[in-house]
C-alpha cells in the first residue's frame, strides 16, 4: 500500500468515523423510535380487531412494505415539497425510515402478541382486569420478549438501510465516504472503509443484543442465574 | 343463589346448547358429566360471559334480599354488567392459564391489585394465605414453568380463591393432569366442599363427583338430561342415554 493511501485511510477514519456518530447513530435510533412506537400502536388496532382502524393499520403494511425504501424516502423529501410540505432532509429521512420500519415492527408485534395464549387473556378477565390492563400486564410484556430478537434485527438492518439517507442529502457516515472518495479518486478504499465503519456499529448493536437477552431472560443451567433457593429461574417479570 | 335459565349457543349452523337451566343453590356442589363435546366447557364459558350466549338469563342472588337480586340478559349484559357478574366468579381452567410473566405470588396478587385496587401489602397477605391454604406456600416466588401441572392447577385455585367469588367454576381442573397429579388438586377441591364453597365443576372423574358433588348433572347434545343426587344418577339412572354413558365411562 502506498505512503498516500494510508494517508487518506487514516486522515479519513474520523472524516467518515465522526458524521455515523453524530449524523448515522442519531438517524437510526431516532427512526426506530417512530417504528417502535408506531409498530406498536398498528400491532394493537390488528389485534383489538378494532374495525375501521383495522383496514387502515392493514392498508398501511401493504403500501410500506410492498413498495421499495428509497422510494419512500423520495416521495417525502422531494415528492411532498411539490403539495407544499417542506421537510428538511435529516427529518425526512427519520419519516422515511421510521414509517417504513413501523410496517416491518407491527407484523413482529403482531405476532408475538398471537403467540400468547388466549387463556391467559380470559384468565385475566376473570380475575377482574379490563382490556387494557391484561394487555399492558400480562400479554405485552410477554410478548415483548418474543418480539425482541426480530426488533433487534429490524434494528441492525435500519443502521445499515440509513445510508440512503446520503441520496437525499443527508450528511451521514455514507455520504462522507462518497465525498472523499470522489475527491481523492480512491473509491474502493473509502468504500471499503465505510463499511468497516459499518461493521463495527452491527458488531457493537449485535452484542447489545445478546447482553440484554441475557438481562431479560434467565438462562437455566447457569448458575450465576441461579437464585438463592438453588433452582433456575425460566423467566423473569418485566 | 345462581340461576341460569333457557341458555343458548350455536356455533355456526351447529346449536351447541340447546336450552340449559340451572340452578345453584347456597353451599352446594354440582359436578357436570358427560360425553365429549356435548357443551360442558361451552357452558361454563356462557355462565362466565367468556362465550357471548345467544339467550339466556341469569340471575344472581346473594342473600335473601329481594332488592338485592342482579338480573342479566346473557346475551346483551353490558361490558359493565359482565365485571359485575364475573365479581361472583372464580374461574378454573383445564390448561391453568397462569400468567406466565408472574410468580405464583403474583398470579394470585394481580386480581386484588389490579382488579380490586388493595393496596399491595395487604393483597400480599391474603395471597399468601391462599397459597398456604393450597398447600403451596413455599412455592410463593416460583414462575409458572417451575412448578408442575398439578402445583399450577393449584396456584389457579388460588388465584381465584383470592378474590372472594361466591361461586366457584371448574372446567375439568385435572384432565391436564397424570393420577397423581390429579390426586392433589382434587384433595383441594375437595377441601373447598368441606368448607362449604359453592362450586360447579365440570369432571371426567365419577368417583370424585359421586364423593364430593350433592348433585350430579348429566348433560348430552346441549341439554341436561339427568340431575340428582350422586347416589341416584350413578346407581339408578332414569334415563338410557345416561345408563349408557355411565356403562361406557366404566
Ligand atoms: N369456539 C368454537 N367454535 C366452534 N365450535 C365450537 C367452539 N367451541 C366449542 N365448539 C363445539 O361445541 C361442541 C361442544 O364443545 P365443548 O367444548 O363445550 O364440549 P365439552 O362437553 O366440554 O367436551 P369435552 O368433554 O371434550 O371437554 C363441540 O362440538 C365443539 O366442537
Ligand atoms: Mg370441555
Amino acid at each position: 500500500m502506498s505512503d498516500r493511501l494510508v494517508d487518506i485511510l487514516l486522515t479519513s477514519f474520523t472524516k467518515i468515523l465522526i458524521p455515523g456518530i453524530k449524523v448515522t447513530i442519531p438517524l437510526t435510533v431516532l427512526s426506530f423510535a417512530v417504528s417502535l412506537v408506531l409498530g406498536l400502536l398498528l400491532a394493537l388496532v390488528l389485534v383489538a380487531k378494532i374495525p375501521v382502524l383495522k383496514t387502515i393499520a392493514f392498508i398501511y403494511i401493504w403500501i410500506f412494505r410492498g413498495t421499495p425504501l428509497i422510494v419512500q424516502l423520495f416521495i417525502i423529501f422531494f415528492g411532498l415539497p411539490g403539495l407544499g410540505i417542506m421537510i428538511e432532509a435529516f427529518p425526512a429521512a427519520v419519516l422515511a425510515f421510521g414509517l417504513n420500519l413501523a410496517a416491518y415492527n407491527a407484523e413482529v408485534f403482531r405476532s408475538a402478541i398471537d403467540a400468547i395464549p388466549t387463556g391467559q387473556m380470559e384468565a385475566a378477565y376473570m380475575v377482574g382486569l379490563s382490556y387494557p390492563q391484561a394487555m399492558t400486564r400480562i400479554v405485552l410484556p410477554q410478548a415483548f420478549k418474543i418480539a425482541f430478537p426480530s426488533l433487534f434485527n429490524n434494528l441492525i438492518s435500519l443502521l445499515k438501510d440509513t445510508s440512503l439517507a446520503s441520496s437525499i442529502t443527508v450528511v451521514e457516515l455514507f455520504t462522507s465516504a462518497q465525498q472523499i472518495a470522489a475527491r481523492t479518486y480512491e473509491p474502493f478504499a473509502l468504500y471499503c472503509e465505510a463499511a468497516l465503519i459499518y461493521l463495527v456499529f452491527s458488531t457493537v448493536l449485535t452484542w447489545l443484543q445478546s447482553w440484554l437477552e441475557s438481562k431479560l431472560v434467565w438462562k437455566s443451567r447457569d448458575d450465576k442465574n441461579m437464585t438463592a433457593k438453588g433452582r433456575t429461574k425460566s423467566m423473569v417479570g418485566l | 343463589m345462581l340461576t341460569v335459565s333457557d341458555l343458548h349457543k350455536s356455533f355456526g349452523d351447529s346449536e351447541i346448547l340447546r336450552g340449559i337451566d340451572i340452578e345453584i343453590e347456597k353451599g352446594e356442589v354440582i359436578a357436570v358429566i358427560g360425553p365429549s363435546g356435548s357443551g360442558k366447557t361451552t357452558m361454563l364459558r356462557c355462565i362466565s360471559f367468556l362465550e357471548k350466549a345467544d339467550s339466556g338469563r341469569m340471575e344472581f342472588k346473594c342473600c335473601d334480599d329481594e332488592a338485592k337480586v342482579e338480573t342479566y340478559d346473557m346475551h346483551h349484559a353490558s361490558p359493565a354488567e359482565i365485571r359485575r357478574i364475573r365479581r361472583h366468579m372464580g374461574f378454573v381452567f383445564q390448561s391453568f392459564n397462569l400468567f406466565q410473566n408472574r410468580t405464583a405470588l403474583g398470579n394470585v396478587m394481580e386480581g386484588l391489585v389490579t382488579g380490586l385496587k388493595m393496596n399491595k401489602s395487604e393483597a400480599e397477605e391474603i395471597s399468601r394465605k391462599m397459597l398456604a391454604k393450597v398447600g403451596l406456600a413455599e412455592r410463593a416466588d416460583y414462575y409458572p414453568g417451575e412448578l408442575s401441572g398439578g402445583q399450577q392447577q393449584r396456584v389457579a385455585i388460588a388465584r381465584a380463591l383470592a378474590l372472594d367469588p361466591d361461586i366457584m367454576l371448574f372446567d375439568e381442573p385435572t384432565s391436564a393432569l397424570d393420577p397423581e397429579l390429579t390426586r392433589e388438586v382434587l384433595d383441594t377441591i375437595r377441601e373447598l366442599a368441606s368448607e362449604g364453597t359453592t362450586m360447579l365443576v365440570v369432571t371426567h372423574e365419577m368417583n370424585f363427583a359421586r364423593e364430593v358433588a350433592g348433585r350430579v348433572l348429566f348433560m348430552e347434545d346441549g341439554v341436561i338430561v339427568e340431575q340428582g343426587a350422586p347416589a341416584q344418577i350413578f346407581d339408578a339412572p332414569e334415563q338410557e342415554r345416561t345408563r349408557e354413558f355411565l356403562r361406557r365411562a366404566k
